[in-house]
């Protein structure tokens, strides 16, 4: 039997590559307790009640009418009226064309106003602008706007269509005769105030775009206009002068009081519940958790525009400053289902695990705080949820871990 | 020969990260699987001739027989179906249970080898499911719990040839190694994140041995074998207060080898070990406790070719062992293996491949079942190309 050396190497290479191309398959069903060293690890389950009066409302942090979430305006919606209110900056008073400012003659104008949101399930809701005194500003109050608010004010009106349940724009043309409607007297130096309201056969409520809403959806008032110059040509004596909104804001019947015995998310100046939480040693150290839940009951039962959506975000918080402790990014979530007074259990482990020890250099104090989505202050859902001065239902924080595996048990 | 040890000592130093041994699911408790160092020589005749075997890590009176400088380097490809009261599972992997690097010293009756090897595997991964009872809804789990790692045995030996009938060889031992253990556990509810926690348990000691070769009759070979290994101490992440020692075993052995014809050997040998002597230090820390084991072997060396008796003779072995952790208290674990293999030299003999594939039976009471494929190869390089 002759081998060659080439012949063996070949065969043992082989070989060491057969083997070595074995790819790794270790796991094998297990039963315990005979192939589970270290014992069958326990899920343990505790709650965490809040700690007695540490628990809040803070408000302020949004001016009603300047979020994304537009304006409120409604007609006796969840027992409020809310009207919307805006002012476009001021036309000018003439054109320059070759350093000479001409006057002009308005031929035609446009306003645009978006709707965020309706009832869609509500049908003949009308939406109406009225015209108010320029002179108003951003501390106007509802009773200043309803005096405002009469048939003789009227601008325009628009029925808003089954068909459309999105968000759109409506626009509002006036031409010929009907430019008389959003004529400026001299003396208002070219601006336009106006309300937006709204009718209905039942109360309902829709949310208005405002300067925070993004395109297509602020309010925009535009003119055409001929400019009385002896220059001929079109694209200098047909011009059109667009003007956004100056401000935007919204004011109702009916402020939502802050009652302090209670946990408001929401509302028009987007008030934070922020609640505090004992958190023992056994959990910060050494506790393996796999679920974190907040609890928080409300003290009436969810309420909202039929089609609109709520959420109450969970976020913790970096250093406990009160009022103005810096939020982290969002760690949980749950949708508000109106008309529903559950507990609401909100899962909230992304932010619980940085309450421990070694997972940041430094941990996250031990509180939540809730906000509502949409935020901007416009949304009709303002729950309220009992705190730790409540009877029953107080917050509490349900955990769900193990504590650590006894490796070194053979 | 100095610097070729001196050399071969520093690569045995940072080998035991790498080292493993064949996994199985009767290593999963206490210390793990006790590994048999030899070589595929050695396991192609059921360990038989392990005690004579310089590849082999078992005698270091073994060593005596080499007449060159001899470095050797074992892999194991390992597959495994597993039975427990739970299902079946089929299980592969790949080990490197040993490496050594032997040889005499030049016109001298001295030899001196290092060898790193595997002597406790503690390379598994099992798979259970749970239903418990979470907020009160029974929730489905799934744990995983996975350890790669062991023991590995660094041993130095020296053997002095006292005459050609008879060597005498020592070697201390020093045990050192890291088991990396990961436990996950999900759950079924995707409410639950799932919980992973990982650890690190090493193990040190030391211990000796005393081995010895001696030709009884023109054809009969006797070898012997005393060895403690002292203890190791257990310890978690580096935690003193984790710490339990583990009393590792005495051993005792004694082999024999026999050229029954010219192109027959046969060999068997017979080894046990004092692993009871840490039964109750186990029990008392939740364990499943230890016995002694009891490890016989048995095999036949048939050369194909008188002239060059390394050019594929044919290897065949029995053996059969007991192991010293049961699954569970009170069981005895058994293993049997049938084995066959063979070898040859290359390259005017500086190199040599021996192989050896193994059908493995074990089994604890009725529970408890696993059958294995084992392939090992061996290489071993001398370069003073010389034949042995």
């Amino acid at each position: 039997m002759i081998f060659r050396t080439s012949r063996v190497l070949l065969l043992a290479g082989a070989l060491a590559l057969g083997i070595a191309a074995c790819q790794e398959q270790l796991t094998a069903p297990g039963v315990c307790p005979a192939t589970c060293p270290g014992g069958v690890p326990v899920v343990h389950d505790t709650v965490l009640d809040a700690i007695v009066d540490g628990d809040s409302t803070y408000v302020g942090y949004t001016v009603p009418g300047t979020g994304s979430t537009g304006l409120r305006s409604s007609n006796g919606f969840l027992g409020t009226t809310d009207r919307a209110f805006l002012r476009f900056d001021s036309l000018p008073a003439g054109i320059k064309i070759r350093d000479t400012l001409r006057s002009y003659t308005i031929d035609s104008a446009v306003i645009a106003i978006g709707v965020l949101q309706r009832d869609t399930l509500e049908s003949g809701t009308v939406l109406w602008l009225h015209r108010i005194p320029r002179t108003t500003d951003t501390t106007a109050t509802f009773a200043e706007i309803e005096a405002s608010i009469t048939p003789a004010t009227v601008i325009d009106s628009v029925t808003l269509p089954d068909s459309i349940k999105t968000a759109h724009q409506y626009t509002f043309l006036f031409k010929g005769d009907t430019l008389d409607d959003i004529a400026i007297p001299a003396a208002d130096s070219g601006v336009l105030a106006m309300a937006v309201v709204i009718t209905s056969p039942a109360s309902t409520g829709i949310r208005v775009g405002g300067t925070g809403s993004g395109a297509g959806l602020t309010p925009i008032f535009r003119v055409y206009v001929t400019v009385n110059t002896p220059d001929t040509a079109t694209s200098i004596r047909k011009q059109v002068i667009a003007r956004s909104a100056d401000y935007t804001r919204w004011v109702t019947s009916n402020p939502t009081a802050i009652d302090p015995d209670l946990l408001h998310v929401g509302t028009p100046t987007e008030a934070r519940a922020m609640i505090r939480f004992p958190w023992p040693a056994y959990l910060r150290d050494s506790a393996l958790i796999a679920r974190a839940t907040l609890e928080l009951t409300p003290d009436v039962a969810m309420a909202g525009l039929t089609g609109d959506s709520a959420w109450v975000d969970l976020h913790g918080v970096t250093v406990d400053f009160g009022p103005k402790s810096p939020l982290t990014p969002l760690r949980g979530t749950r949708p508000v289902i109106f008309g529903s007074a559950d507990t609401m259990k909100i899962d909230i482990i992304a932010e619980v695990q940085f309450w421990q020890s070694g997972v940041l250099a430094t941990p996250h104090p031990p509180i939540l705080v809730a906000t509502l989505d949409p935020s901007g202050g416009a949304s009709y859902t303002e729950p309220r949820f009992r705190s730790t001065r409540s009877a029953t239902g107080r917050p509490r924080l349900r955990v769900t871990y193990q504590l650590p595996f006894d490796f070194e048990k053979p | 020969m100095r610097r070729h040890l001196l050399f071969g000592t520093a690569l045995a130093a940072l080998l035991p990260a790498a080292l493993g041994a064949q996994s199985s699911q009767f290593g999963i408790r206490a210390l793990g699987y006790p590994n048999q160092p030899y070589s595929a020589r050695a396991r192609s005749m059921g360990g038989a001739n392990a005690m004579f075997d310089p590849e082999s890590a078992l005698n270091p009176a073994s060593l005596g027989y080499l007449r060159e400088m001899t470095a050797a380097f074992s892999v194991m490809g390992d597959r495994r179906l597993v039975e427990t009261p739970a299902g079946d599972g089929n299980v592969r992997g790949m080990r490197f249970p040993l490496f050594s690097i032997n040889g005499p010293l030049k016109e001298k009756p001295f030899a001196f080898g290092v060898s790193a090897s595997t002597y406790m595997a503690r390379d598994f991964a099992v798979a259970y499911t749970d239903t418990v009872d979470i907020r009160g809804t029974p929730t489905g789990t799934i744990d995983t719990l996975a350890s790669s790692g062991g023991i590995t045995d660094i041993r130095g030996a020296a053997v002095w040839r006292v005459n050609q009938r008879f060597a005498l060889g020592v070697s201390i031992h020093g045990f050192t190694g890291v088991s990396r253990i990961d436990r996950h556990r999900y759950f079924q509810d995707t409410g639950y994140v799932a919980i992973h926690e990982s650890s690190e348990v090493s193990a040190a000691g030391a211990g000796f041995d005393i081995g010895i070769i001696r030709q009884l009759a023109r054809k009969l070979t006797v070898a012997a074998l005393l060895r403690s290994d002292g203890e190791v101490r257990v310890r978690r992440d580096s935690l003193s207060e984790t710490t339990y020692p583990v009393d590792l075993p005495l051993s005792a052995g004694v082999g024999l080898r026999y050229a029954a014809m010219p192109r027959l050997l046969l060999a068997g040998q017979a080894i046990w070990k004092g692993w009871g002597s840490t039964n109750q230090a186990l029990v008392d820390i939740g364990g499943t406790g230890s016995r002694d084991t009891w490890e016989g072997g048995f095999g036949v060396e048939y050369y194909t070719n008188l002239d060059r008796p390394s050019r594929l003779p044919i290897r065949l072995g029995a053996r059969r062992a007991s192991l010293p952790f049961p699954l569970e208290t009170g069981e005895l674990p058994t293993e049997t293996n049938l084995a066959l293999g063979t070898g040859f030299l290359f390259a005017q003999d500086m190199g040599g491949i021996d192989l050896a594939l193994e059908r493995v039976w074990r089994k604890e009471a009725h529970s408890f079942e696993e059958r294995a494929w084992l392939l090992t190869v061996t290489a071993s390089l001398r370069p003073g190309r010389r034949s042995r």
